[in-house]
Protein backbone atom coordinates (compact mmCIF):
# COMPACT_ATOMS: atom_id res chain seq x y z
CA UNK A 1 0.00 0.00 0.00
CA UNK A 2 1.31 3.45 -0.75
CA UNK A 3 1.27 6.07 1.98
CA UNK A 4 0.61 9.80 1.58
CA UNK A 5 4.36 10.27 2.04
CA UNK A 6 5.00 7.97 -0.91
CA UNK A 7 2.57 9.99 -2.99
CA UNK A 8 4.39 13.20 -2.11
CA UNK A 9 7.77 11.64 -2.92
CA UNK A 10 6.49 10.39 -6.28
CA UNK A 11 4.94 13.73 -7.12
CA UNK A 12 8.15 15.58 -6.22
CA UNK A 13 10.38 13.16 -8.12
CA UNK A 14 8.28 13.34 -11.25
CA UNK A 15 7.93 17.07 -10.96
CA UNK A 16 11.72 17.37 -10.95
CA UNK A 17 12.04 14.94 -13.83
CA UNK A 18 9.42 16.85 -15.79
CA UNK A 19 11.18 20.17 -15.28
CA UNK A 20 14.56 18.75 -16.26
CA UNK A 21 13.14 16.96 -19.30
CA UNK A 22 11.34 20.08 -20.49
CA UNK A 23 14.66 21.91 -20.51
CA UNK A 24 16.31 19.02 -22.30
CA UNK A 25 13.94 18.54 -25.22
CA UNK A 26 14.28 20.52 -28.42
CA UNK A 27 10.93 20.49 -30.17
CA UNK A 28 10.70 21.98 -33.66
CA UNK A 29 9.28 25.47 -34.07
CA UNK A 30 5.59 25.86 -34.85
CA UNK A 31 6.59 27.07 -38.32
CA UNK A 32 8.27 23.70 -38.95
CA UNK A 33 5.06 21.88 -38.05
CA UNK A 34 3.18 24.17 -40.40
CA UNK A 35 5.70 23.43 -43.17
CA UNK A 36 5.36 19.68 -42.73
CA UNK A 37 1.58 19.84 -42.93
CA UNK A 38 1.74 22.07 -45.99
CA UNK A 39 4.08 19.65 -47.76
CA UNK A 40 1.85 16.69 -46.92
CA UNK A 41 -1.22 18.44 -48.28
CA UNK A 42 0.67 19.28 -51.43
CA UNK A 43 1.86 15.70 -51.81
CA UNK A 44 -1.68 14.39 -51.33
CA UNK A 45 -3.02 16.67 -54.04
CA UNK A 46 -0.16 15.64 -56.35
CA UNK A 47 -0.79 11.96 -55.68
CA UNK A 48 -4.50 12.45 -56.34
CA UNK A 49 -3.64 14.11 -59.63
CA UNK A 50 -1.36 11.22 -60.59
CA UNK A 51 -4.10 8.75 -59.64
CA UNK A 52 -6.56 10.60 -61.84
CA UNK A 53 -4.06 10.42 -64.70
CA UNK A 54 -3.70 6.70 -64.07
CA UNK A 55 -7.47 6.32 -64.50
CA UNK A 56 -7.56 8.43 -67.63
CA UNK A 57 -4.64 6.61 -69.28
CA UNK A 58 -6.31 3.17 -69.44
CA UNK A 59 -9.51 4.85 -70.61
CA UNK A 60 -7.63 6.43 -73.51
CA UNK A 61 -6.02 3.10 -74.20
CA UNK A 62 -9.42 1.42 -74.24
CA UNK A 63 -10.67 4.02 -76.71
CA UNK A 64 -7.75 3.28 -79.00
CA UNK A 65 -8.45 -0.43 -78.73
CA UNK A 66 -12.13 0.09 -79.46
CA UNK A 67 -11.29 2.15 -82.53
CA UNK A 68 -9.08 -0.61 -83.90
CA UNK A 69 -11.13 -3.56 -82.61
CA UNK A 70 -12.24 -4.56 -86.08
CA UNK A 71 -8.64 -4.71 -87.28
CA UNK A 72 -7.25 -6.78 -84.39
CA UNK A 73 -8.58 -10.19 -83.46
CA UNK A 74 -8.07 -11.07 -79.74
CA UNK A 75 -5.91 -14.06 -78.89
CA UNK A 76 -8.03 -17.15 -78.30
CA UNK A 77 -8.86 -17.79 -74.63
CA UNK A 78 -7.07 -14.69 -73.40
CA UNK A 79 -9.27 -12.48 -71.21
CA UNK A 80 -8.28 -9.26 -72.91
CA UNK A 81 -9.70 -5.83 -72.34
CA UNK A 82 -10.67 -5.75 -76.03
CA UNK A 83 -13.03 -8.65 -75.46
CA UNK A 84 -14.68 -6.85 -72.52
CA UNK A 85 -14.86 -3.49 -74.17
CA UNK A 86 -16.19 -5.13 -77.29
CA UNK A 87 -19.39 -5.87 -75.36
CA UNK A 88 -19.82 -2.23 -74.42
CA UNK A 89 -20.55 0.35 -77.11
CA UNK A 90 -17.91 3.07 -76.93
CA UNK A 91 -17.98 6.38 -78.72
CA UNK A 92 -14.39 7.30 -79.53
CA UNK A 93 -15.21 11.01 -79.27
CA UNK A 94 -16.54 10.69 -75.71
CA UNK A 95 -13.62 10.10 -73.31
CA UNK A 96 -15.85 9.40 -70.32
CA UNK A 97 -18.14 6.83 -71.85
CA UNK A 98 -15.65 3.98 -71.54
CA UNK A 99 -15.29 4.59 -67.81
CA UNK A 100 -18.99 5.08 -67.22
CA UNK A 101 -20.13 2.06 -69.17
CA UNK A 102 -17.69 -0.41 -67.62
CA UNK A 103 -19.46 -0.69 -64.23
CA UNK A 104 -22.76 -1.56 -65.95
CA UNK A 105 -21.17 -4.56 -67.57
CA UNK A 106 -19.58 -5.53 -64.26
CA UNK A 107 -22.76 -5.12 -62.28
CA UNK A 108 -24.48 -7.69 -64.43
CA UNK A 109 -21.74 -10.17 -63.63
CA UNK A 110 -21.59 -9.35 -59.93
CA UNK A 111 -25.34 -9.90 -59.43
CA UNK A 112 -24.76 -13.60 -59.80
CA UNK A 113 -21.57 -13.68 -57.75
CA UNK A 114 -21.46 -14.53 -54.05
CA UNK A 115 -20.75 -11.72 -51.57
CA UNK A 116 -17.06 -10.90 -51.02
CA UNK A 117 -15.14 -13.24 -48.73
CA UNK A 118 -12.34 -12.44 -46.29
CA UNK A 119 -9.61 -12.80 -48.91
CA UNK A 120 -11.54 -10.58 -51.33
CA UNK A 121 -11.68 -7.76 -48.80
CA UNK A 122 -8.19 -8.07 -47.37
CA UNK A 123 -6.02 -5.24 -48.67
CA UNK A 124 -8.97 -3.33 -50.12
CA UNK A 125 -9.37 0.38 -49.46
CA UNK A 126 -12.83 1.64 -48.69
CA UNK A 127 -14.60 4.39 -46.82
CA UNK A 128 -15.56 3.25 -43.32
CA UNK A 129 -17.74 4.79 -40.63
CA UNK A 130 -15.45 6.40 -38.04
CA UNK A 131 -14.32 4.58 -34.92
CA UNK A 132 -15.52 7.31 -32.56
CA UNK A 133 -14.55 10.78 -31.44
CA UNK A 134 -10.85 11.30 -30.92
CA UNK A 135 -9.83 8.28 -32.98
CA UNK A 136 -9.57 10.05 -36.33
CA UNK A 137 -5.80 10.21 -36.37
CA UNK A 138 -5.11 6.70 -35.12
CA UNK A 139 -7.95 5.11 -37.11
CA UNK A 140 -8.19 6.85 -40.50
CA UNK A 141 -11.32 5.85 -42.36
CA UNK A 142 -11.40 8.03 -45.47
CA UNK A 143 -10.51 5.61 -46.94
CA UNK A 144 -9.04 2.80 -44.89
CA UNK A 145 -7.01 -0.11 -46.13
CA UNK A 146 -8.08 -3.38 -44.51
CA UNK A 147 -5.09 -5.31 -43.18
CA UNK A 148 -5.04 -8.73 -41.58
CA UNK A 149 -5.74 -9.16 -37.87
CA UNK A 150 -2.02 -9.32 -37.12
CA UNK A 151 -1.00 -6.89 -39.87
CA UNK A 152 0.58 -3.50 -39.41
CA UNK A 153 -2.81 -1.85 -39.55
CA UNK A 154 -4.13 0.48 -38.36
CA UNK A 155 -7.45 -0.94 -39.61
CA UNK A 156 -7.74 -4.71 -39.21
CA UNK A 157 -10.11 -7.04 -41.01
CA UNK A 158 -10.78 -9.64 -38.34
CA UNK A 159 -13.50 -11.82 -39.83
CA UNK A 160 -16.04 -11.96 -42.66
CA UNK A 161 -19.23 -14.06 -42.64
CA UNK A 162 -22.08 -14.36 -45.11
CA UNK A 163 -25.61 -13.89 -43.79
CA UNK A 164 -29.11 -12.75 -44.75
CA UNK A 165 -29.96 -9.70 -42.67
CA UNK A 166 -33.71 -10.04 -43.32
CA UNK A 167 -35.87 -13.12 -43.92
CA UNK A 168 -35.99 -12.77 -47.70
CA UNK A 169 -32.96 -10.56 -48.14
CA UNK A 170 -29.90 -11.38 -50.22
CA UNK A 171 -26.85 -13.07 -48.78
CA UNK A 172 -24.48 -10.30 -47.64
CA UNK A 173 -20.90 -10.05 -46.45
CA UNK A 174 -20.70 -8.93 -42.83
CA UNK A 175 -17.27 -7.94 -41.56
CA UNK A 176 -15.77 -7.50 -38.13
CA UNK A 177 -13.30 -4.63 -38.42
CA UNK A 178 -11.08 -3.29 -35.66
CA UNK A 179 -8.69 -0.50 -34.85
CA UNK A 180 -6.55 -0.01 -31.77
CA UNK A 181 -6.20 3.72 -31.01
CA UNK A 182 -4.83 2.98 -27.55
CA UNK A 183 -4.51 -0.23 -25.58
CA UNK A 184 -8.12 -1.16 -26.25
CA UNK A 185 -9.40 -2.21 -29.66
CA UNK A 186 -12.55 -0.69 -31.11
CA UNK A 187 -14.41 -3.14 -33.30
CA UNK A 188 -17.36 -2.50 -35.53
CA UNK A 189 -19.59 -4.80 -37.54
CA UNK A 190 -20.26 -3.73 -41.11
CA UNK A 191 -22.26 -5.07 -44.03
CA UNK A 192 -20.06 -4.68 -47.11
CA UNK A 193 -21.08 -4.95 -50.74
CA UNK A 194 -19.45 -4.72 -54.15
CA UNK A 195 -19.35 -1.22 -55.55
CA UNK A 196 -18.04 -0.93 -59.08
CA UNK A 197 -14.46 -2.20 -59.06
CA UNK A 198 -14.24 -2.01 -55.29
CA UNK A 199 -16.36 -2.40 -52.21
CA UNK A 200 -18.44 -0.12 -50.02
CA UNK A 201 -20.03 -0.24 -46.60
CA UNK A 202 -23.75 -0.81 -46.99
CA UNK A 203 -24.67 -0.65 -43.32
CA UNK A 204 -23.10 -0.33 -39.86
CA UNK A 205 -24.60 -3.02 -37.65
CA UNK A 206 -22.69 -2.26 -34.47
CA UNK A 207 -19.81 -0.21 -33.09
CA UNK A 208 -18.16 -0.54 -29.71
CA UNK A 209 -18.00 2.80 -27.96
CA UNK A 210 -14.48 3.43 -26.66
CA UNK A 211 -14.28 2.71 -22.94
CA UNK A 212 -17.93 1.62 -22.66
CA UNK A 213 -19.53 -1.79 -22.11
CA UNK A 214 -20.26 -4.14 -24.98
CA UNK A 215 -17.06 -4.91 -26.84
CA UNK A 216 -17.81 -7.21 -29.78
CA UNK A 217 -15.27 -10.03 -29.89
CA UNK A 218 -16.68 -12.16 -32.71
CA UNK A 219 -19.48 -12.55 -35.25
CA UNK A 220 -21.21 -15.56 -36.82
CA UNK A 221 -24.15 -16.12 -39.16
CA UNK A 222 -27.39 -17.08 -37.38
CA UNK A 223 -28.71 -20.53 -38.36
CA UNK A 224 -31.99 -18.98 -39.59
CA UNK A 225 -31.11 -15.45 -40.66
CA UNK A 226 -29.26 -12.50 -39.19
CA UNK A 227 -25.83 -12.20 -37.57
CA UNK A 228 -24.79 -13.25 -34.07
CA UNK A 229 -22.58 -10.85 -32.13
CA UNK A 230 -20.50 -12.12 -29.23
CA UNK A 231 -20.16 -9.30 -26.69
CA UNK A 232 -18.06 -8.74 -23.58
CA UNK A 233 -18.89 -6.27 -20.83
CA UNK A 234 -15.25 -5.18 -20.72
CA UNK A 235 -12.90 -4.86 -23.66
CA UNK A 236 -10.25 -7.48 -22.84
CA UNK A 237 -7.42 -5.31 -24.06
CA UNK A 238 -5.21 -5.60 -21.06
CA UNK A 239 -5.75 -9.03 -19.71
CA UNK A 240 -5.24 -12.56 -20.88
CA UNK A 241 -8.00 -13.73 -18.52
CA UNK A 242 -11.60 -13.42 -19.65
CA UNK A 243 -13.24 -16.02 -17.40
CA UNK A 244 -14.91 -13.58 -15.05
CA UNK A 245 -15.95 -11.02 -17.63
CA UNK A 246 -19.71 -10.78 -18.28
CA UNK A 247 -20.51 -11.92 -21.78
CA UNK A 248 -23.64 -12.30 -23.83
CA UNK A 249 -24.84 -12.80 -27.39
CA UNK A 250 -26.99 -10.48 -29.47
CA UNK A 251 -28.51 -11.09 -32.88
CA UNK A 252 -28.81 -8.46 -35.57
CA UNK A 253 -31.69 -8.99 -37.98
CA UNK A 254 -34.36 -6.87 -39.65
CA UNK A 255 -32.47 -3.69 -38.83
CA UNK A 256 -32.22 -4.20 -35.06
CA UNK A 257 -30.33 -5.99 -32.27
CA UNK A 258 -31.88 -8.35 -29.71
CA UNK A 259 -30.19 -10.08 -26.81
CA UNK A 260 -30.40 -13.89 -26.87
CA UNK A 261 -30.83 -15.92 -23.72
CA UNK A 262 -30.15 -19.60 -23.11
CA UNK A 263 -27.76 -21.70 -25.11
CA UNK A 264 -27.00 -20.53 -28.60
CA UNK A 265 -25.95 -23.32 -30.95
CA UNK A 266 -22.59 -22.93 -32.63
CA UNK A 267 -20.77 -21.04 -29.88
CA UNK A 268 -17.34 -22.14 -28.75
CA UNK A 269 -16.45 -20.64 -25.37
CA UNK A 270 -13.31 -22.54 -24.56
CA UNK A 271 -10.21 -22.65 -22.43
CA UNK A 272 -7.61 -24.62 -24.34
CA UNK A 273 -4.36 -25.40 -22.54
CA UNK A 274 -1.20 -26.64 -24.21
CA UNK A 275 1.79 -28.41 -22.70
CA UNK A 276 4.90 -29.94 -24.24
CA UNK A 277 7.15 -32.62 -22.84
CA UNK A 278 10.37 -34.14 -24.16
CA UNK A 279 9.68 -37.87 -24.41
CA UNK A 280 12.70 -39.05 -26.36
CA UNK A 281 16.22 -37.95 -27.31
CA UNK A 282 18.42 -38.66 -30.33
CA UNK A 283 21.88 -37.35 -31.17
CA UNK A 284 20.68 -33.87 -32.10
CA UNK A 285 16.94 -34.36 -31.88
CA UNK A 286 14.21 -34.50 -29.25
CA UNK A 287 10.79 -36.07 -29.52
CA UNK A 288 8.32 -33.64 -28.02
CA UNK A 289 4.81 -34.70 -27.02
CA UNK A 290 2.46 -31.74 -27.40
CA UNK A 291 -0.85 -32.05 -25.56
CA UNK A 292 -3.85 -29.75 -25.87
CA UNK A 293 -6.66 -30.07 -23.35
CA UNK A 294 -10.04 -28.37 -23.58
CA UNK A 295 -10.77 -27.07 -20.09
CA UNK A 296 -13.71 -24.95 -21.28
CA UNK A 297 -17.45 -25.45 -21.15
CA UNK A 298 -17.99 -25.83 -24.93
CA UNK A 299 -16.47 -27.91 -27.69
CA UNK A 300 -13.60 -26.05 -29.30
CA UNK A 301 -13.67 -25.08 -32.96
CA UNK A 302 -10.69 -25.40 -35.27
CA UNK A 303 -7.35 -24.31 -33.81
CA UNK A 304 -3.75 -24.28 -34.99
CA UNK A 305 -0.47 -25.24 -33.37
CA UNK A 306 2.75 -23.48 -34.22
CA UNK A 307 6.28 -23.15 -32.99
CA UNK A 308 8.83 -20.41 -32.53
CA UNK A 309 12.32 -20.74 -31.14
CA UNK A 310 15.79 -19.35 -30.66
CA UNK A 311 18.35 -19.93 -33.40
CA UNK A 312 19.77 -23.30 -32.32
CA UNK A 313 16.40 -25.07 -32.13
CA UNK A 314 13.91 -25.81 -34.90
CA UNK A 315 11.24 -28.20 -36.03
CA UNK A 316 13.04 -31.01 -37.88
CA UNK A 317 13.67 -30.01 -41.48
CA UNK A 318 12.37 -26.46 -41.04
CA UNK A 319 13.97 -23.07 -40.48
CA UNK A 320 13.53 -21.59 -37.05
CA UNK A 321 11.10 -18.70 -36.54
CA UNK A 322 12.01 -16.06 -33.98
CA UNK A 323 9.24 -15.57 -31.46
CA UNK A 324 9.34 -11.82 -32.07
CA UNK A 325 8.29 -12.61 -35.67
CA UNK A 326 5.30 -14.78 -34.67
CA UNK A 327 5.26 -18.55 -35.04
CA UNK A 328 5.50 -21.09 -37.83
CA UNK A 329 2.34 -23.12 -38.45
CA UNK A 330 2.80 -26.82 -37.72
CA UNK A 331 -0.68 -28.33 -37.76
CA UNK A 332 -4.40 -27.55 -37.74
CA UNK A 333 -6.77 -29.45 -35.47
CA UNK A 334 -10.44 -29.53 -36.40
CA UNK A 335 -12.06 -29.10 -33.02
CA UNK A 336 -11.83 -30.68 -29.60
CA UNK A 337 -14.71 -31.71 -27.33
CA UNK A 338 -15.03 -30.17 -23.88
CA UNK A 339 -12.92 -32.10 -21.39
CA UNK A 340 -11.02 -33.98 -24.11
CA UNK A 341 -7.32 -33.89 -24.98
CA UNK A 342 -5.42 -33.99 -28.26
CA UNK A 343 -1.86 -35.29 -28.39
CA UNK A 344 0.70 -35.04 -31.15
CA UNK A 345 4.44 -35.66 -31.35
CA UNK A 346 6.95 -33.36 -33.00
CA UNK A 347 10.63 -33.86 -33.68
CA UNK A 348 12.82 -30.94 -32.66
CA UNK A 349 16.40 -30.44 -33.82
CA UNK A 350 18.78 -29.02 -31.22
CA UNK A 351 22.24 -27.94 -32.40
CA UNK A 352 25.20 -29.33 -30.42
CA UNK A 353 25.91 -27.11 -27.41
CA UNK A 354 29.35 -26.10 -28.69
CA UNK A 355 27.69 -24.54 -31.74
CA UNK A 356 25.38 -22.35 -29.70
CA UNK A 357 26.11 -18.65 -29.97
CA UNK A 358 27.92 -17.32 -26.96
CA UNK A 359 25.22 -14.85 -26.04
CA UNK A 360 22.70 -17.64 -25.55
CA UNK A 361 24.78 -19.78 -23.24
CA UNK A 362 23.78 -18.14 -19.98
CA UNK A 363 20.06 -18.27 -20.65
CA UNK A 364 19.97 -21.33 -22.84
CA UNK A 365 17.93 -21.98 -25.97
CA UNK A 366 14.18 -22.29 -26.06
CA UNK A 367 11.18 -23.20 -28.14
CA UNK A 368 7.61 -22.15 -27.55
CA UNK A 369 4.54 -24.08 -28.71
CA UNK A 370 1.86 -21.58 -29.69
CA UNK A 371 -1.86 -22.37 -29.90
CA UNK A 372 -4.04 -20.00 -31.90
CA UNK A 373 -7.74 -19.91 -32.75
CA UNK A 374 -8.25 -18.23 -36.12
CA UNK A 375 -11.93 -17.40 -35.69
CA UNK A 376 -12.06 -15.97 -39.21
CA UNK A 377 -12.01 -19.56 -40.53
CA UNK A 378 -15.02 -20.65 -38.48
CA UNK A 379 -18.68 -19.69 -39.03
CA UNK A 380 -19.31 -19.64 -35.28
CA UNK A 381 -18.66 -17.49 -32.23
CA UNK A 382 -15.26 -18.35 -30.82
CA UNK A 383 -13.86 -17.07 -27.53
CA UNK A 384 -10.80 -18.25 -25.66
CA UNK A 385 -11.26 -17.32 -22.02
CA UNK A 386 -7.69 -17.83 -20.83
CA UNK A 387 -4.77 -17.02 -23.08
CA UNK A 388 -2.18 -17.60 -20.36
CA UNK A 389 -2.06 -21.35 -21.03
CA UNK A 390 -2.16 -21.16 -24.82
CA UNK A 391 1.58 -21.33 -25.20
CA UNK A 392 4.21 -23.50 -23.60
CA UNK A 393 7.86 -22.61 -23.27
CA UNK A 394 10.64 -25.21 -23.01
CA UNK A 395 14.19 -24.09 -22.23
CA UNK A 396 17.31 -26.17 -22.94
CA UNK A 397 20.18 -25.26 -20.63
CA UNK A 398 23.71 -24.90 -21.96
CA UNK A 399 25.08 -27.25 -19.32
CA UNK A 400 22.75 -29.98 -20.63
CA UNK A 401 21.05 -30.38 -17.27
CA UNK A 402 17.61 -30.34 -18.90
CA UNK B 1 16.39 28.00 -63.15
CA UNK B 2 13.19 26.46 -61.93
CA UNK B 3 10.95 24.89 -64.54
CA UNK B 4 7.29 23.98 -64.23
CA UNK B 5 8.31 20.31 -64.12
CA UNK B 6 10.54 20.55 -61.08
CA UNK B 7 9.20 19.20 -57.77
CA UNK B 8 9.20 22.70 -56.32
CA UNK B 9 7.17 23.91 -59.23
CA UNK B 10 4.64 21.16 -58.60
CA UNK B 11 4.42 22.20 -54.98
CA UNK B 12 3.99 25.80 -56.01
CA UNK B 13 1.30 24.92 -58.47
CA UNK B 14 -0.79 23.06 -55.94
CA UNK B 15 -3.36 25.16 -54.26
CA UNK B 16 -2.73 24.79 -50.54
CA UNK B 17 -5.10 27.00 -48.70
CA UNK B 18 -3.35 28.58 -45.72
CA UNK B 19 -5.41 28.74 -42.54
CA UNK B 20 -6.56 32.23 -41.54
CA UNK B 21 -4.00 34.26 -39.61
CA UNK B 22 -5.97 34.16 -36.37
CA UNK B 23 -6.10 30.37 -36.53
CA UNK B 24 -2.35 30.39 -37.17
CA UNK B 25 -1.69 32.39 -34.05
CA UNK B 26 -4.13 30.27 -32.07
CA UNK B 27 -2.35 27.07 -33.11
CA UNK B 28 1.08 28.60 -32.44
CA UNK B 29 0.01 29.58 -28.91
CA UNK B 30 -1.47 26.16 -28.32
CA UNK B 31 1.72 24.51 -29.60
CA UNK B 32 4.02 26.71 -27.52
CA UNK B 33 1.99 26.11 -24.38
CA UNK B 34 1.99 22.34 -24.61
CA UNK B 35 4.80 20.98 -26.75
CA UNK B 36 7.52 20.83 -24.10
CA UNK B 37 5.38 19.21 -21.44
CA UNK B 38 4.10 16.58 -23.86
CA UNK B 39 7.56 15.89 -25.25
CA UNK B 40 9.02 15.47 -21.78
CA UNK B 41 6.29 12.93 -20.93
CA UNK B 42 7.03 10.95 -24.08
CA UNK B 43 10.75 11.20 -23.35
CA UNK B 44 10.12 9.60 -19.96
CA UNK B 45 8.12 6.86 -21.71
CA UNK B 46 10.40 6.11 -24.66
CA UNK B 47 13.72 7.06 -23.07
CA UNK B 48 14.77 8.58 -26.38
CA UNK B 49 14.75 12.33 -26.91
CA UNK B 50 14.69 12.34 -30.72
CA UNK B 51 11.93 9.76 -30.78
CA UNK B 52 9.84 11.69 -28.27
CA UNK B 53 10.27 14.88 -30.29
CA UNK B 54 9.24 13.08 -33.50
CA UNK B 55 6.17 11.51 -31.93
CA UNK B 56 4.93 14.76 -30.45
CA UNK B 57 5.66 16.68 -33.65
CA UNK B 58 3.64 14.10 -35.58
CA UNK B 59 0.75 14.48 -33.14
CA UNK B 60 0.79 18.25 -33.54
CA UNK B 61 0.96 17.86 -37.35
CA UNK B 62 -2.19 15.80 -37.22
CA UNK B 63 -3.82 18.36 -34.95
CA UNK B 64 -2.91 21.19 -37.32
CA UNK B 65 -4.21 19.24 -40.33
CA UNK B 66 -7.66 19.19 -38.70
CA UNK B 67 -7.25 22.25 -36.52
CA UNK B 68 -10.69 23.66 -37.29
CA UNK B 69 -12.20 20.58 -35.71
CA UNK B 70 -9.66 19.93 -32.95
CA UNK B 71 -9.71 23.47 -31.58
CA UNK B 72 -13.44 23.11 -30.93
CA UNK B 73 -12.96 20.02 -28.79
CA UNK B 74 -13.52 20.52 -25.11
CA UNK B 75 -9.88 19.63 -24.43
CA UNK B 76 -7.67 19.88 -27.54
CA UNK B 77 -4.51 19.07 -25.61
CA UNK B 78 -6.07 15.79 -24.48
CA UNK B 79 -6.60 14.95 -28.16
CA UNK B 80 -2.97 15.67 -29.03
CA UNK B 81 -1.76 13.79 -25.97
CA UNK B 82 -3.84 10.77 -26.91
CA UNK B 83 -2.53 10.79 -30.47
CA UNK B 84 1.09 11.13 -29.30
CA UNK B 85 0.74 8.32 -26.80
CA UNK B 86 -1.04 6.12 -29.32
CA UNK B 87 1.80 6.66 -31.75
CA UNK B 88 4.31 5.80 -29.03
CA UNK B 89 2.37 2.70 -28.03
CA UNK B 90 2.13 1.55 -31.64
CA UNK B 91 5.82 2.13 -32.14
CA UNK B 92 6.71 0.19 -29.03
CA UNK B 93 4.31 -2.60 -29.99
CA UNK B 94 5.86 -2.83 -33.43
CA UNK B 95 9.23 -3.35 -31.88
CA UNK B 96 7.64 -6.27 -30.15
CA UNK B 97 9.42 -6.70 -26.90
CA UNK B 98 10.34 -4.59 -23.96
CA UNK B 99 13.78 -6.15 -23.97
CA UNK B 100 14.72 -4.38 -27.14
CA UNK B 101 13.57 -1.15 -25.61
CA UNK B 102 15.79 -1.78 -22.61
CA UNK B 103 18.75 -2.69 -24.79
CA UNK B 104 18.35 0.53 -26.68
CA UNK B 105 18.26 2.38 -23.38
CA UNK B 106 21.68 1.05 -22.55
CA UNK B 107 23.06 2.07 -25.92
CA UNK B 108 21.84 5.66 -25.70
CA UNK B 109 24.56 8.09 -24.78
CA UNK B 110 22.82 11.39 -25.10
CA UNK B 111 22.67 14.10 -22.48
CA UNK B 112 20.33 12.95 -19.77
CA UNK B 113 19.03 14.36 -16.54
CA UNK B 114 21.51 13.88 -13.75
CA UNK B 115 21.47 12.44 -10.22
CA UNK B 116 18.19 11.11 -8.90
CA UNK B 117 16.50 11.83 -12.20
CA UNK B 118 18.76 9.35 -13.97
CA UNK B 119 17.76 6.73 -11.43
CA UNK B 120 14.11 7.50 -12.03
CA UNK B 121 14.53 7.32 -15.80
CA UNK B 122 16.33 4.00 -15.52
CA UNK B 123 13.76 2.66 -13.13
CA UNK B 124 10.98 3.77 -15.49
CA UNK B 125 12.67 2.03 -18.40
CA UNK B 126 12.70 -1.24 -16.51
CA UNK B 127 9.00 -1.48 -15.65
CA UNK B 128 6.17 -2.70 -17.90
CA UNK B 129 5.06 -0.25 -20.60
CA UNK B 130 1.47 -0.06 -19.31
CA UNK B 131 2.68 0.62 -15.79
CA UNK B 132 5.19 3.18 -17.04
CA UNK B 133 2.55 4.91 -19.10
CA UNK B 134 0.10 5.10 -16.20
CA UNK B 135 2.68 6.47 -13.77
CA UNK B 136 3.89 9.12 -16.22
CA UNK B 137 0.38 10.21 -17.11
CA UNK B 138 -0.54 10.39 -13.43
CA UNK B 139 2.52 12.11 -12.04
CA UNK B 140 4.01 14.01 -14.96
CA UNK B 141 0.91 14.89 -16.96
CA UNK B 142 -1.20 15.23 -13.81
CA UNK B 143 -4.12 13.23 -15.17
CA UNK B 144 -6.67 11.62 -12.87
CA UNK B 145 -7.32 7.89 -12.94
CA UNK B 146 -10.54 8.48 -14.82
CA UNK B 147 -8.79 10.67 -17.41
CA UNK B 148 -6.12 8.01 -17.97
CA UNK B 149 -8.85 5.38 -18.30
CA UNK B 150 -10.63 7.52 -20.86
CA UNK B 151 -7.47 8.12 -22.87
CA UNK B 152 -6.56 4.44 -22.91
CA UNK B 153 -10.11 3.10 -23.30
CA UNK B 154 -9.70 0.89 -20.27
CA UNK B 155 -11.67 0.46 -17.04
CA UNK B 156 -10.55 2.64 -14.13
CA UNK B 157 -9.80 -0.49 -12.13
CA UNK B 158 -7.21 -1.47 -14.73
CA UNK B 159 -5.54 1.93 -14.49
CA UNK B 160 -5.49 1.70 -10.69
CA UNK B 161 -3.83 -1.70 -11.03
CA UNK B 162 -1.24 -0.31 -13.47
CA UNK B 163 -0.51 2.58 -11.11
CA UNK B 164 -0.24 0.36 -8.07
CA UNK B 165 2.09 -2.09 -9.76
CA UNK B 166 4.08 0.64 -11.49
CA UNK B 167 4.66 2.53 -8.28
CA UNK B 168 5.57 -0.63 -6.39
CA UNK B 169 8.07 -1.61 -9.09
CA UNK B 170 9.59 1.87 -9.13
CA UNK B 171 9.81 2.05 -5.36
CA UNK B 172 11.44 -1.35 -5.32
CA UNK B 173 14.05 -0.43 -7.91
CA UNK B 174 14.81 2.96 -6.41
CA UNK B 175 15.10 1.64 -2.87
CA UNK B 176 17.45 -1.13 -4.04
CA UNK B 177 19.71 1.54 -5.50
CA UNK B 178 19.45 3.59 -2.30
CA UNK B 179 20.55 0.60 -0.28
CA UNK B 180 23.47 -0.11 -2.60
CA UNK B 181 24.61 3.49 -2.39
CA UNK B 182 24.48 3.40 1.40
CA UNK B 183 26.76 0.35 1.54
Amino acid sequence: MSTPEDEIRFAEAFNELGEAAELMVEPPAAADIRGRVRRRRATRVTVAAVAALALIAPASWMLQQAATAEEQAPAAGEPTVEATSGDVPVKPQDPTSAIESAPDAETQTLETEPPPAYDDLLGQSLELPDFGEGTEAACPTEPAQLTSADGDGPIHLIKVVHARLSANGPLQAVALVGCRPGEAMIRQVLAIEADGDGFAVAEQLYRYEYGENGSVYDIAPDAEYGVLLGLLAVEPCCSTQIQDVDRWIERYRDGGLEQLTGGVPGTHITDLAVTAEVVGSGADTREVAVTVTNLGEDDAAQFTLGICSTESIRLAGEDHTECSDGSAHVETVNGLEAGESYETTWTIEVDPREEWPEHSRAYGQEFIVVLQMPSNLVDALVLETDWDNNSFQRIFAYDATD
Amino acid sequence: MMTRDSPDAILDSVSVEPPPLRANQEFDDFYAANVRALTSQLLAYTGNKAEAEDLVAEAFCRALARWKKVRDYQNPVAWVRRVAWNLATSQLRRRGVVQRFLNRQRETHETAPDGDRVDLMRALASIQPNHRKAVILRYMAGLTVSEIAEQEGTPEATVRSWLFRGKAALADRLSIRDEREQR
